[in-house]
């Protein structure tokens, strides 16, 4: 069973779990700037996440572009308030 | 004896009539229906969209005597033409128990289920409405609780729809036979989140999760419109396609 | 080893089915417009009762949460590659893992909610804490679907002689989802001002 430890999943664990941390960290500040930063790493879980454990980066094309276009369009939606 | 048995099997009945067209009528009962419900519930009663669950009793009374005479007459129709959704609940019954590998239980309970339905998905709603417009002499505060109990009850969260779109979908996910396509038991979960959103609607006057909410009213209905357009084109394909021989004994299937 | 070669996938695949990324790309589209809401509507107007709701959340406990979740997806996901591999036992043990972890997070959101109720903090207190309410409330009725889902996954492993990979990979699908989307919930209501 630890075998399945070494593959690239659980790179993909060690990761998420940095990425989580550092966001978590940023949160903590509370400076203006700090929010996108925020959302941009979540956003790029959310690609990690979508591209390797649901194994999207080995899908046809219209799902990879639909993945990404969902990213896309909640990139922009949720970082609009911050647009001065 | 035998020669009266033998008769009746022998005869081809499919050149007198389609033998569909039973299946046919309760078919088109769904569009005559939402049709009508559209007409009741949009154009006259002034429902849908819901007026703002903040106004005050003066705009309140205000509403409903502006729009008394249509709302008049959207509810006496409403009251004389509920029954026809009955018709789309047979038709889904007969298919369902058309599903091998799931018991008619599913069916039976999706059959109860709607028949309550009917009461608190629009004809309370329908109830309360018909009285403030037939009776607008009576106390003005007596009007804002039929206001409130029509709209609450109508947007609110109902449990029988949870349980009509979760056996929906599990008879899809075990049917053998795949009759309805896998996607529309994943769109009846979504009508199923709706359902429990909707109970925001109590506790907020304003906003996106209010009765007229973007997301408690519009998305919702977006969701169970888009619901109820592929459930009926997934109907429409199973009556086309579905064997002669699997209708009524007359046409020479086994039952 | 590429991803590629450590999941086996050979070709162009779609992940399960269709129908389960007609019911995944739909829930993302439906969450979105619970995001929008919260982020966009009335956001001149909100962002002091924003600003000042925030301070009673409990970031640690949806950090530790968020790290709860993301670690039952890696479990998921080794539970399909090990049901490639065809090492049943295995895979069950990860999809029993992993349906823990989100039974935790549930325990945990669950404590984080009567913590609010015990402070007299409910879901009609002011526009944040409606948009708590309800976006947590969501969510955790999608982690109660994702469970039932990961049941039927261990249920196909138990049972049958030649569990199927394509529905692990559709349990998997709906419960990964349900990881991501609590990213950007996580994101949204406890990190960014």
């Amino acid at each position: 069973m630890t075998a399945y430890f070494r593959g690239p999943l659980f790179y993909t664990w060690l990761f998420l779990v940095s990425a989580t941390l550092a966001s978590a960290l940023l949160g903590l500040e509370g400076k203006a700037g700090v929010a996108l930063i925020v959302l941009l790493i979540a956003l790029v879980k959310c690609r990690v996440v979508i591209r390797t454990y649901m194994e999207v980066h080995a899908a046809p094309r219209w799902l990879r572009r639909s993945c990404d276009a969902w990213l896309l369009g909640n990139a922009l939606m949720l970082s609009s308030p911050y647009w001065s | 004896m035998s020669t009266l048995v033998s008769d009746v099997t022998a005869a081809p009945v499919e050149a007198v009539r389609n033998p569909k067209l039973d299946q046919w009528i309760c078919w088109w009962s769904i569009p005559i229906f939402y049709n009508l419900f559209g007409l009741i519930f949009v154009y006259l009663g002034k429902l849908m969209p819901p007026p703002k669950p903040g106004l005050s009793q003066a705009e309140i009374i205000e509403f409903i005597t502006s729009n008394k005479d249509s709302m008049q007459t959207a509810w006496v129709m409403l009251a004389l033409t509920l029954g026809t959704a009955s018709l789309s609940s047979g038709l889904i019954i007969e298919q369902m128990k058309r599903m091998k590998g799931v018991s008619h239980a599913f069916a039976y309970t999706y059959l109860t289920v709607l028949a309550v339905a009917a009461l608190p998905g629009c004809l309370f709603c329908g109830i309360m409405f018909a009285l403030a417009a037939f009776r607008p002499e009576r106390d003005a505060e007596l009007i804002v609780l039929l206001y409130d109990m029509g709209l609450l009850s109508f947007v609110g969260s109902l449990g029988c729809f949870v349980t009509q779109y979760m056996v929906f979908a599990f008879a899809i996910f075990l049917d053998q036979r795949r009759l309805f396509p896998r996607w529309l038991a994943y769109m009846s979960i979504w009508g199923l989140v709706t359902e429990f959103i909707a109970a925001t609607i109590w506790t907020f006057r304003s906003g996106p999760y209010a009765w007229d909410g973007l997301i408690s009213f519009y998305l919702g209905t977006v969701i169970f419109v888009l619901w109820e357009i592929c459930l009926v084109v997934c109907l429409y394909k199973l009556i086309k396609h579905q064997p002669v021989e699997e209708l009524h004994p007359a046409y020479g299937g086994a039952r | 080893m590429t991803i590629a070669q450590a999941t086996q996938i050979e070709s162009e695949h779609v992940p399960g089915d269709k129908d389960v990324w007609v019911f995944v790309l739909g829930e993302m589209v439906i969450f979105s417009s619970y995001f929008f809401v919260y982020a966009c509507l009335n956001r001149s107007v909100n962002e002091p009762v924003f600003a000042a709701s925030r301070h009673h959340l409990n970031q640690t406990l949806a950090l530790v949460n968020t790290l709860i979740l993301l670690t039952s997806s890696l479990l998921i996901a080794l539970s399909v590659q090990a049901t490639r591999k065809r090492d049943y036992r295995v895979a069950t043990r990860f999809v029993e893992l992993g349906a823990g972890c989100g039974v935790l997070f549930l325990l945990l959101k669950g404590y984080e909610w009567y913590a609010k109720l015990s402070q007299g903090i409910t879901l009609g207190t002011n526009a944040f804490f409606m948009h708590y309410f309800v976006m947590t409330g969501v969510h955790v009725l999608h982690v109660l679907i994702g469970l039932v889902f990961l049941a039927i996954l261990r249920l196909e492993l138990r049972t049958r002689a030649q569990p199927r990979v394509s529905l692990m990979e559709v349990g998997a699908t709906y419960w990964h989802m349900v990881d991501f989307l609590w990213f950007l919930i996580f994101a949204l209501l406890y990190l960014m001002r």
